[in-house]
């Protein structure tokens, strides 16, 4: 299950170089920029991408920049600086042309907007459930495209129900993996979850908690008492019941 | 589409609990709320999945919990005067959350046949939400006052509800079954056709679903104008892997594609035929049909606008119907199936059946009532009149 911790310190630090090994020079193109944290649907997050080496290899001495978001009402900021820090260039659109004769060395783009709807629920890949905060194109004649590969950022976004509903299924799995029980109604609650029913998700949820630790405690109780041949009786039963159980989960046939 | 059930009777109470369990199963939610409602105790207390504060005991003071055995004009009385109660559990619905109400009965018992149209007519008349009605016919083999009362409960109900739709147990019964055990199958059954059908129109927004995907609102339109609809169902098994991967490797891709897609489409419409034409909750001429819902349900990948589109095609010519409407229901698992909705349907000979076979159950009744008491007159009374009653 660490990957579900580790979604919600998605925001890591995404410090890029794209190094040219064949000149073995540092002419590369730097982003430093951190994702938000994951977020409700609705609330207004912000985020800064300062861009250094803007003219690297393979980068021409002139180029647009273009800023690309799913947030909602968006507002950007993108402003050039020379290397005495003085703002040679400055958008409040999300473009902004660049022009190494303006000895620009360092440009920062700054957005701010609404996280936006449109979830797509997968409680085991909480990545599906990103939105893209920002991505940075340079125009071509040929269109737009990504400045390098790296150049996009995304985020987790939640609303309160789909929250509620992931915050037990992730105590019932901890549960049900402790108890190695319960696993079925864990599937169905991560069903209702992707299905966006987060009321049935979260009773499912308590079902499959439930049903874990009621195994738990009467393995521990049996255990005191020393019953061994119940203990047997018990886990041919529970596997019994476990098999007829697990038998079929389909809606359609 | 979030539905409020209300099983009425025994037959409806199972059947409820048996969506409940459908429901916790798949995950497919669309039973936002379960009511049973009954006059016997013990059939209450059989429930497995309903909430305790969600049975609905009513007659107690004249029945005294043990239901009106199978006497269903005092199931619609019983239902009249305690209405109130039921009422009492559907305050606690929240009705803005649901789309429907669904009322389920057994018609041929009491409860349920009686006290359904009466909860129908009440519903009606309270909200705005549509009610519509799972009505379950009884077997031939079951007796001629089953037969009466569904046939009246049949009749009443469908003038209540906005829709009818109907289960017939004796197109499904089987030979050499316990009654128990076929119930159990009958009505797993049931849930599965209904289930599939109105978990077309649950899948949410942004669940990853193309434009073609059933919402709530075609499943009651189809069902709007009122009237009696049927069922249809069919179901197989797809591999869940590409079949296509081993041709893909000697010929272009697109030509695979092209193969799968053609087979997409054949399985899709072979499917949608096999529904139509075979077994019907409630068997009946096709043609005719005012309107159809087609749903086909499978993974994504096994889906296509194609074969939807022949299906739904298929169904006008047949139906004879203009208002035909098809969509998909995508599902993760390796089953393709296709439910056809079929509503406003007229040309049923097994209700006319039903209604014949009451009628003359009517006649023997009356006619045995009547012989009964000369009987009883012939036996009490002394030959000559000569003795005198006591007071
Ligand atoms: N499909 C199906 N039909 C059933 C089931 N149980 C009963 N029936 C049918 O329902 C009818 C009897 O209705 P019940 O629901 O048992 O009767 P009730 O409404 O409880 O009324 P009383 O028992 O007379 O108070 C019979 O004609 C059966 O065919 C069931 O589990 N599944
Ligand atoms: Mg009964």
């Amino acid at each position: 299950m660490s990957w579900i911790r580790s979604s919600k310190t998605v925001a890591a630090v995404a410090l890029l170089a794209i190094a040219l090994l064949a000149t073995g020079t540092v002419t590369a193109i730097e982003f430093d920029g951190e994702s938000p944290e994951s977020t409700q649907v609705g609330e207004e997050v912000s985020m800064e991408v300062e861009i250094t080496e803007p003219f690297a290899d393979p980068l021409p001495s002139q180029w647009t920049l273009e800023g690309d978001t799913e947030l909602e009402n968006a507002d950007w900021t993108i402003v050039a600086r020379d290397n005495t820090d003085d703002i040679v260039a400055r958008s409040d659109t999300n473009e902004l042309q660049l022009n190494a004769d303006d000895s620009v060395v360092s440009v920062t783009v700054e957005i701010r907007g609404e996280v936006p709807d449109g979830i797509e629920f997968d409680y085991e890949n909480p990545d599906a459930e990103n939105y893209k905060v920002v991505e940075l194109l340079r125009q071509t004649d040929a269109g737009t495209e990504r400045v390098v590969d790296e150049a996009i950022w995304e985020a987790h976004r939640y609303t309160a129900e789909s929250q509620e509903a992931r915050t037990a299924i992730d105590e019932a799995a901890d549960a049900v993996e402790q108890a190695n029980s319960g696993g079925d109604e864990l599937d169905n609650a991560i069903n209702a979850y992707n299905n966006a029913n987060f009321d049935l998700a979260s009773d499912l949820a308590d079902d499959a908690q439930s049903s874990a630790e009621g195994s738990q405690q009467t393995t521990q109780f049996l255990l005191i008492g020393g019953a061994l041949v119940v203990l047997v009786a018990l886990v041919g039963g529970g596997a019994y019941v476990y098999k007829q159980r697990q038998k079929n989960t389909n809606k359609l046939r | 589409m979030k539905l409020a059930m209300i099983g009425f009777g025994q037959a409806g109470g199972k059947i409820v609990d048996r969506f409940l369990k459908y429901d916790h199963r798949t995950g497919s939610g669309i039973v936002r709320s379960a009511i049973a409602v009954n006059t016997a105790k013990a059939d209450l207390m059989g429930l497995e999945h309903v909430p305790q504060e969600n049975r609905v005991l009513i007659g107690q003071a004249r029945v005294k919990g043990h239901g009106v055995g199978a006497d269903n004009e005092l199931g619609a009385e019983i239902a009249e005067e305690d209405i109130d109660e039921v009422q009492g559990a559907i305050d606690n619905i929240p009705v803005h959350e649901i789309d429907a109400f669904l009322i389920i009965a057994g018609l041929g018992g009491g409860t349920g046949s009686g006290g359904s149209p009466v909860l129908a007519k009440h519903l009606k008349r309270i909200y705005t939400e549509p009610v519509y009605g799972l009505g379950i016919l009884p077997g031939g083999d079951e007796g001629g006052i089953y037969t009466l009362n569904a046939a009246r409960s049949f009749q009443t109900f469908v003038r209540e509800v906005d829709n009818l739709l109907v289960f017939d147990n004796d197109a499904w019964r089987k030979t050499g079954e316990s009654v128990e055990g076929g119930y159990d199958q009958i009505n797993d059954e049931i849930v599965r056709r209904f289930g599939v059908l109105f978990g077309a129109g649950e899948v949410e927004a942004g669940d990853n679903v193309a434009e073609s995907v059933v919402d709530s609102s075609e499943i009651i339109n189809t069902l709007a104008g009122g009237g009696v609809s049927t069922v249809g169902y069919d179901a197989e098994a797809v591999e869940e892997h590409n079949s296509g991967g081993l041709l893909s490797r000697f010929k272009d891709g697109g030509d695979a594609d092209e193969l799968e897609n053609a087979n997409t489409t054949n399985r899709i419409t072979s499917l949608v035929r096999k529904a139509a034409l075979g077994r019907l909750t409630l068997p009946c001429e096709i043609e005719g049909a005012e309107r159809a819902l087609l749903v086909v349900s499978g993974p994504p990948k096994h889906l296509n606008r194609k074969g939807i589109e022949r299906g739904r095609k298929w169904l006008e010519e047949q139906t004879g119907s203009m208002e035909v409407r098809g969509g998909d229901y995508p599902i993760n698992e390796p089953n393709v199936a296709a439910a056809v909705l079929l509503s406003g349907v007229h040309n049923v000979p097994r209700i006319k059946e039903l209604q014949q076979v009451a009628i003359e159950a009517q006649e023997n009744i009356d006619e045995i009532q009547q012989e009964s008491e000369e009987n009883l007159e012939d036996l009490v009374e002394d030959e000559g009149d000569e003795l005198d009653p006591l007071f």
